[in-house]
């Protein structure tokens, strides 16, 4: 109960108040317990000084009663008034008769009559004080009175009985005590009040301070600072705050900026709170684009779910469902809404729902950008694509008509040209053996000679039809042994090794080759082949066919130890129908080269001739891998 | 919890007002010598006519004493004689003479032992002497009327209480005393040469208080004041009571004790006030005189500030205060 | 090898009157004991016209061969319809042609052509080849009947 009421105090008239309370709560019990100490110190410090006056007076009274003067004996105990405490003095003589008192009236009666008219508690103290017999200074504190009574005896026969009264040294005592209480009193509350103002100096002052600037940084003036300064806790907690303000108001500025930039640039940024209508809460100015104000928006005299095209209206709100039940929290899309003037503007959609600590979604926002040229393009281009498939395909379709004329062509080529051959080669060999004995040697001679060339023809046709095959073949790279290919290669061409004696010697170290099997293959016939020819009247031919890999690339060498050639007609070689000798020394059509080259050309490689007349001539074929 | 509180302030506040009263003053101590025109202030005192808490009477040996004791301060007010109270005054003591007690008419008087029986005859005698103006104007007056020249006596000063004694014990031949001594001596034979009804009205008997203690404690000395009017008043009205009560203390018989206090005229509360108030106040035509003798007899350097001297407050509130009753 | 008896006849689709009369010359090379029979159709129209004749009762031949290029019905077609028909789809067919196109080849084969031989121009090479049909489809194979 007493803490709220605490609380309600600010600190500055709080904390002063409260140490004064305490401190003066402290001087009263120290008040209490000094009031009972004095009692003790009144009556001890009364005692001594009683003892002290009593031992003076003896002295004093016994001389006066020596040179026995009565009056002046009297007299000197009637001054004993003088101190102050002392309210009862009474010299007895030996027959309990005053001889000398402070109050004349009591002079030369007996001790009861003198002191008949004080009060009893005075009396019977004085009394009983009077009969005690020592010879001593005698004190004691009265038991029913707040005073001393002592006793000296006074030679030879006298006693001085006296009463000091406490109560008036214990009041002048208290009335100290109460007058340092005061001025303790006063300190206190004089240090409370210089402590009060050194607090709202130092502390409240400055904390009131910090506290209206922390008020003012939270109505929104970021402008605000505590300007505290020093190292204490309210100093740092102003630079702290003095930073804060500082860094808030940076932020605020970014933010004005960033807004301003939004509200500038194309984007419409929008947020709605996640509640039944989906109210916006922010849209940017941007949103005038379309030809609606902000103000429409945000009090929903337009409502963004009627902006939408109503072909993207489930879709839309499928896919916010989705992403409210399962996330993820960000996600794209597209849509469209209608501008002011009816037109569909294509957006392009940006949108993340915001959470509160619990995890609830509170609020969706959206940036949404303006998409509609970009969305023309895209069809544009995607009619584009469609007609440039359509043209591809066509011309694909014209190709493709062009290759099969191409295939009838040489089909037609082969089937017809080689026909007539046939019928050339048959009945000049029937001619030869059939009519042999009615030909002459020169009849037999035209005929062979008319069968070479049948021979030669056929073979240029080939070639031509193997050329053109190859143009017309697209080519299908598996994985080919090399080793295995020369070997058929070889075996093909058994034949005339064995007839020509030929030494082949095979290094091939390569063991697969990524190619097209019957392009390699073609390549090997007539490189072999030709070395074969070449060679023929080396003693004995050697061919000599290597592969190995280098940087990559693989190496293919075809060597024979022929005629070789001329290095000037090293590219010429291979052109087509292009040759070297004549046809009675070296048959041949002048296409294999080209048939090579075309080849291994189609199948990514190279190749080149070396040679030297009579050295023989080496063929590198070189394919990358 | 808020009980506490409340008591606790309550307390405080207790505490503070116990602070701020006055520290409870001791009593205002009167001092009295042993002259009997101080009587009533004593039967006042006896008979609690003042407040014992608010005055306290303290009789002491002698005037020298009160006045020794006045100007230490231990002393708030005494009954002295006119003269004694001028010489305090004029060595710089702050008092304030608050009425008038009571005039000698032959309460003063020069008591030699025999042979002598006149004044001429203290020629080369030794005379005991207070060391005060009344004994020295009276020794004045003597001489005035008489052969006598102050260097014709040697003077001894003695303590009033010393005196006594010293005239019965022949250290001196006469000594300028007064009641009771006087009547005491007066029975056993001894000779009054001299007495004040000779010079009426020029010894009198003043009370004076401090003049810090009349500002502060002005009550307790109207108290004081209206107690001595009682005891003047009993004095008339029961003498018989009276002297029962104090001529024993005296050594004199309640017969010459009344007779001794009718060498005393006592001045009542209200002459008191007529003789203090105004502007000259009358008493300081009366007794400019013996400010005069005073000043030839260089018991004091000038005449005396009458007006800062004299103060009728008291006297006047204590006629108030004993007209609207006891 | 034990001579066996060269059993026919064969039927020869053949448009060209060269080639014609050199195949006929081929086969009649090197005929030791009884010259085998050759049964000529000139073109596809023709060659199909046995059909009916073998149905009555005409001997089926042991081998056809047959040329791809032929006027009016094309030497696929005759394989096609022969190789579907009900009773004498079983009779070889020898694709003798000029053409050794893969497509062709695959096509005939495809249609169940029993083999598939490329006329060499060298007329050497074609005894050779004659002699290797009348070997293997005359006498080695058996033909069903």
């Amino acid at each position: 109960m007493i803490w709220p009421a605490l609380t309600v105090l600010p600190g500055r008239i709080l904390a002063p108040l409260l140490l004064a309370g305490f401190a003066l709560l402290g001087s009263a019990l120290n008040y209490a317990i000094q009031m009972q100490e004095f009692r003790h110190q009144v009556a001890s410090d009364q005692r001594r000084r009683l003892t002290e006056i009593l031992n003076f007076e003896q002295s004093r009274l016994e001389v006066q009663s020596g040179l026995a003067s009565r009056f002046h004996v009297s007299r000197l105990v009637a001054s004993m008034g003088l101190h102050s405490a002392i309210t009862n003095a009474l010299l007895v003589d030996a027959n309990g008769h005053v001889v000398g008192a402070m109050l004349r009236a009591r002079l030369h009666r007996p001790l009861t009559d003198a002191i008949a008219s004080e009060p009893p508690a005075v009396r019977a103290g004085l009394l009983a004080i009077a009969s005690g017999q020592g010879k001593g200074i005698e004190i004691v504190q009265s038991p029913g009175d707040f005073a001393l009574l002592g006793r000296v005896a006074i030679r030879p026969d006298m006693t001085l009985i006296v009463r000091s009264d406490l109560g008036i040294p214990l009041a002048l005592r208290t009335a100290a005590g109460n007058q340092e209480i005061r001025r303790e009193t006063a300190l206190i509350l004089l240090f409370a009040a210089a402590l009060a103002i050194l607090l709202h100096v130092l502390w409240f002052g400055r904390s009131a301070r910090l506290t209206a600037a922390v008020a003012a940084i939270g109505e929104g003036r970021f402008d605000t600072r505590s300007g505290l300064t020093g190292r204490d806790e309210l100093g740092q907690i102003g630079q702290a705050l003095d930073r804060m303000a500082a860094d808030l108001q940076a932020r605020h500025a970014n933010l004005e900026q960033l807004s301003t930039l939004i509200n500038r640039s194309p984007v419409v940024a929008i947020e709605w709170r996640k509640e039944p209508g989906l109210p916006v809460t922010y849209v940017s100015d941007s949103v005038r684009r379309w030809g609606y104000t902000p103000e429409e928006l945000l009090s929903g005299a337009v409502r963004y779910r009627d902006l939408i095209h109503p072909e993207d209206c489930a879709r839309l709100r499928a896919a916010l469902v989705s992403h409210l039940v399962e996330g993820p929290d960000d996600y794209r899309g597209e849509h469209r809404v209608r501008h002011v003037s009816g037109q569909w503007i294509w957006l392009d959609s940006r949108t993340w729902l915001i959470r509160d600590a619990s995890g609830r979604v509170t609020h969706i926002r959206s940036v949404l950008l303006d998409i509609t040229s970009l969305k023309e393009t895209e069809e544009a281009l995607l009619r584009l694509n469609a007609t440039l498939e359509a043209r591809v395909v066509e011309r694909t379709a014209q190709l493709e008509a062009a290759n099969r004329e191409l295939e009838s062509f040489s089909y037609a080529v082969s089937h017809d040209l080689k026909a007539p051959l046939r019928g050339i080669d048959g009945y000049s060999q029937i001619l030869l053996e059939d009519y042999r004995d009615r030909l002459d040697d020169e009849g037999r001679q035209f005929l062979a000679n008319i069968r070479r060339g049948v021979a030669q023809m056929h073979e240029l046709i080939e070639d031509l039809l193997a050329y053109a095959h190859i143009e017309r073949q697209a080519p299908q790279p598996e994985p080919v042994s090399l080793q295995q290919l020369v070997d058929e290669v070889l075996d093909s061409y058994a034949h005339e090794i064995a007839a020509l004696g030929a030494k082949i010697d095979v290094d091939v170290r390569t063991p697969e080759l990524p190619v097209d099997r019957n392009g390699l293959a073609l390549v090997l016939r007539n490189l072999v082949g030709n070395a074969l020819k070449f060679s023929r009247n080396a003693a004995p031919p050697r061919i000599g066919i290597s592969s190995r890999e280098e940087a990559g690339t693989m190496l293919l060498r075809v060597r024979d130890n022929g005629i070789g050639f001329d290095m000037k007609y090293h590219d010429r070689i291979f052109g087509i129908f292009q040759r070297l000798h004549r046809a009675e020394d070296y048959p041949g059509t002048g296409v294999g080269l080209a048939l090579v080259r075309k080849a291994i050309e189609r199948m990514g490689g190279t190749v080149r001739a070396e040679s030297e007349p009579g050295k023989g001539a080496t063929f590198l074929v070189e394919f990358p891998l | 919890m808020h009980n506490a509180f409340v008591a606790a302030a309550f307390g405080l506040a207790m505490m503070f007002l116990a602070g701020c009263s006055e520290a409870p003053p001791l009593p205002l101590s009167v001092g009295v010598n042993p002259w009997i025109g101080n009587d009533p202030i004593v039967f006042a005192y006896e008979r609690r006519y003042v407040d014992r808490s608010r005055v306290k009477v303290v009789e002491l040996a002698s005037s020298s004493q009160a006045l020794r004791t006045l100007d230490n301060g231990l002393l708030d007010a005494a009954a002295l004689t006119l003269d004694e109270a001028l010489r305090l005054a004029d060595k710089g003591a702050a008092i304030r003479i608050v009425a008038v007690l009571a005039m000698s008419r032959g309460a003063d008087a020069v008591v030699a032992r025999s042979p002598i029986t006149r004044p001429a005859q203290l020629k080369g005698k030794r005379i005991g002497i207070e060391d005060g103006a009344a004994g020295r104007l009276m020794l004045a007056r003597m001489m005035e009327t008489s052969p006598l020249r102050s260097n014709d006596v040697l003077l001894l000063r003695l303590e009033a209480s010393q005196q006594e004694d010293a005239l019965r014990d022949g250290w001196v031949d006469a000594i300028v005393t007064f009641e009771p001594m006087k009547s005491r001596l007066q029975g056993d034979g001894y000779q009054v040469i001299f007495d004040s009804s000779a010079m009426p009205g020029e010894i009198i008997d003043v009370l004076v208080v401090r003049a810090d203690v009349l500002e502060r404690r002005l009550g307790d000395v109207v108290d004081l004041l209206a107690g001595w009017q009682r005891g003047v008043t009993a004095l008339h009205t029961t003498p018989e009571a009276f002297a029962d009560l104090l001529a024993p203390s005296t050594s004199l018989t309640p017969a010459q004790y009344r007779a001794a206090l009718d060498g005393l005229t006592f001045v009542t509360l209200e002459q008191s006030t007529e003789l203090l108030s105004g502007q000259p106040a009358p008493f300081v035509a009366r007794h400019t005189g013996l400010a005069e003798l005073m000043v030839d007899l260089e018991m004091i350097d000038g005449p005396p500030d009458w007006p800062a001297l004299i103060a009728d407050t008291a006297a006047r509130a204590a006629v108030k205060r004993t007209e609207s009753g006891p | 090898m034990t001579t066996e008896a060269v059993s026919g006849p064969i039927l020869l689709v053949e448009d060209n009157n060269v080639d014609l009369d050199l195949a006929m010359r081929a086969f009649a090379r090197r005929d030791r004991s009884s010259p085998i029979a050759i049964e000529v159709a000139r073109d596809g129209e023709e060659a199909l016209a046995f059909l009916p004749r073998w149905e009555s009762g005409h001997p089926t031949p042991v081998v056809i061969l047959l040329d791809n290029k032929l006027p009016r019905v094309s030497g696929l077609e005759v394989l096609q319809t022969l190789k579907t028909h009900e009773r004498f789809r079983r009779i070889p067919v020898v694709m003798l042609t000029s053409s050794a196109e893969d497509e062709d080849v695959r096509t005939a084969y495809d249609a169940g052509v029993n083999s598939y031989i490329v006329k060499p121009i060298d007329f050497g090479k074609f005894i050779a080849v004659a002699e290797q049909i009348k070997l293997y489809w005359c006498t080695l194979n058996h033909s069903q009947r």
